[in-house]
């Protein structure tokens, strides 16, 4: 065979590897996204943007996440990953938005919520005095307790909330459990 | 928080509930919830309060958040677009059927051009001038005005967290003096991310010789561009693969060439432009500046 026809037949497999990669990552992005994407999207909007910019922050981070597996980098913790660097996004965002006094994002925890039709009133008014301690106790706390929390209700393990917010581990317990003692028992 | 040193503590429960702990600190713990009505009661407190804070979480925000399906089909387009930019690379194109010999050719073509541009990118940025009032700062920085500055960090300590969750902003004076001495003082400050030369992620400092106006999304080389290259090298880095010495003179020397270099391209590797993915960021008229 000629050096020409190998190196053809070579720049070909090279090709085709490089198509089935391609196509292996986007495949991996898209059912992380369908697996993660509400509860990063919940997250980026705890920092105060509008659906709009948490949306678009959002795509950004599974963006990042399809270079992230083109590089072949690290797939251990791509859970932690996508939540450090929507963090950061997020966290960008935020800075740019407090340069333009834009604030106009949704508060998280909403004081009117939807209470379940089927309570009584009674259920209804106590369900409801219920949300309105616990969302005064939760705004006293500080903002990186705050943090954990919300990582923590979005469903990530310590490990991974530690690398988002670079904390220790041990930090990472005393704040969950500092943050839950005050909001049973308010002092 | 529960305070009698006989009782677990919040902490422990709270490990326990959570799965957090050894199997044999779990199994103590178990033993002792099964004799102590008082820790069972707090743990059952606290299970309950998760239980509202869920809640509250999903309730109150779920209702707000815009249906997947779009949300989906926007990615998958975006996800298109990066492949249908990634096909074969400029040096597979050129390369394709060429002999060895002709391939030295092709090379030593490549390399004259390459290094043709550069004296005339250097020749045009030397005619422009850095300290007049443009509307706009070069991609690159001047080097007369940011050589770049490090400062001592231990490796250890370099690789210990992931670099890009350094977001740090860069006080008002400072950023009001850069801009001043780049001469866009009356610019607008939307355009440009305040960014280290050198990322603190490979030991840059926050000195004002290593920070500079970067174009967020006017240059296809911009701030987001050299996010990407500030990520990869740290990574190259600690994984050994590259020495940080030659990162950092990369870096500071021409990061677009470090970038070609490290990424094995020669245009970035995602759009970052008005129309990108970023495309957000273009519509804060006077957004400000920070860097990474």
């Amino acid at each position: 065979m000629s050096a020409y026809r190998t190196s053809a037949l070579e720049d070909l497999a090279f090709t085709q590897a490089a198509a089935r990669k391609q196509s292996e990552a986007e495949c991996e992005v898209i059912r992380l996204f369908d697996e993660l994407r509400d509860p990063a999207l919940r997250y980026v909007l705890s920092f105060g943007l509008t659906i709009h910019d948490g949306e678009e922050v959002t795509q950004e981070v599974f963006l990042a996440l399809l270079r992230h597996l083109q590089m072949d980098k690290p797939r251990d913790n791509l859970r932690g990953w996508i939540f450090r660097v929507a963090h950061n996004l997020a966290l960008k965002k935020r800075l740019a938005n407090e340069r333009t006094l834009d604030t106009s994002g949704p508060h998280w925890f909403p004081v009117e919520r939807q209470l379940d039709p089927a309570w009584n009133p009674e259920e209804r008014l106590s369900a409801s005095q219920k949300q309105i301690r616990l969302l005064s106790i939760f705004h006293t706390l500080c903002e990186r307790d705050q943090r954990c929390l919300r990582l923590r209700l979005e469903g990530l393990r310590y490990r991974e909330i530690a690398a988002v917010l670079d904390m220790s581990l041990g930090a990472v317990s005393n704040s969950l459990a500092r943050s839950l003692a005050r909001m049973i028992d308010p002092k | 928080m529960n305070q009698n040193c006989s009782h677990l503590s919040d902490e422990d429960l709270l490990l326990a509930a959570d799965g957090e702990l050894s199997r044999r600190r779990l199994a103590q713990i178990r033993a002792h919830l099964g004799a102590c009505w008082a820790c069972r009661a707090r743990m059952a407190e606290i299970e309950e309060t998760i239980h509202q804070v869920v809640r509250l979480n999903r309730e109150n925000l779920d209702p707000e958040l815009p249906r997947i399906d779009g949300a989906r089909a926007r990615l998958e387009a975006k996800l298109a677009e990066t492949a249908r930019g990634a096909g074969p690379n400029l040096y597979q194109q050129l390369t394709a059927g060429l002999s060895h010999k002709g391939l030295a050719y092709a090379l030593a073509l490549m390399i004259l051009l390459a290094l043709g541009t550069r004296f005339l990118y250097h020749k045009i940025g030397e005619h422009e001038g850095y300290g007049q009032n443009r509307s706009y700062a070069a991609a690159l920085p001047n080097p007369a005005l940011t050589p770049g500055a490090l400062q001592p960090v231990p490796m250890a300590g370099m690789c210990s967290s992931e670099h890009d969750q350094v977001v740090r902003k860069v006080p008002e004076g400072v950023e009001q003096q850069i801009l001043r001495e780049y001469g866009i003082a009356g610019g607008r400050t939307a355009d440009f991310e305040i960014d280290h030369l050198v990322t603190p992620g490979l030991g840059g400092s926050d000195d004002i010789r290593n920070l500079w106006p970067e174009p967020r999304y006017r240059t296809v080389w911009n701030s987001y561009v050299k996010d990407q290259l500030e990520d990869h090298l740290h990574y190259l880095v600690c994984k050994g693969q590259v020495n940080l010495t030659t990162a950092q003179h990369d870096i500071a020397n021409d990061w677009i060439s470090a970038y070609r270099k490290y990424f094995h391209t020669n245009a970035p590797l995602l759009p970052y432009s008005t129309s990108g993915a970023l495309s957000f960021l273009v519509k804060d008229a006077t957004a400000g500046t920070h860097a990474r």
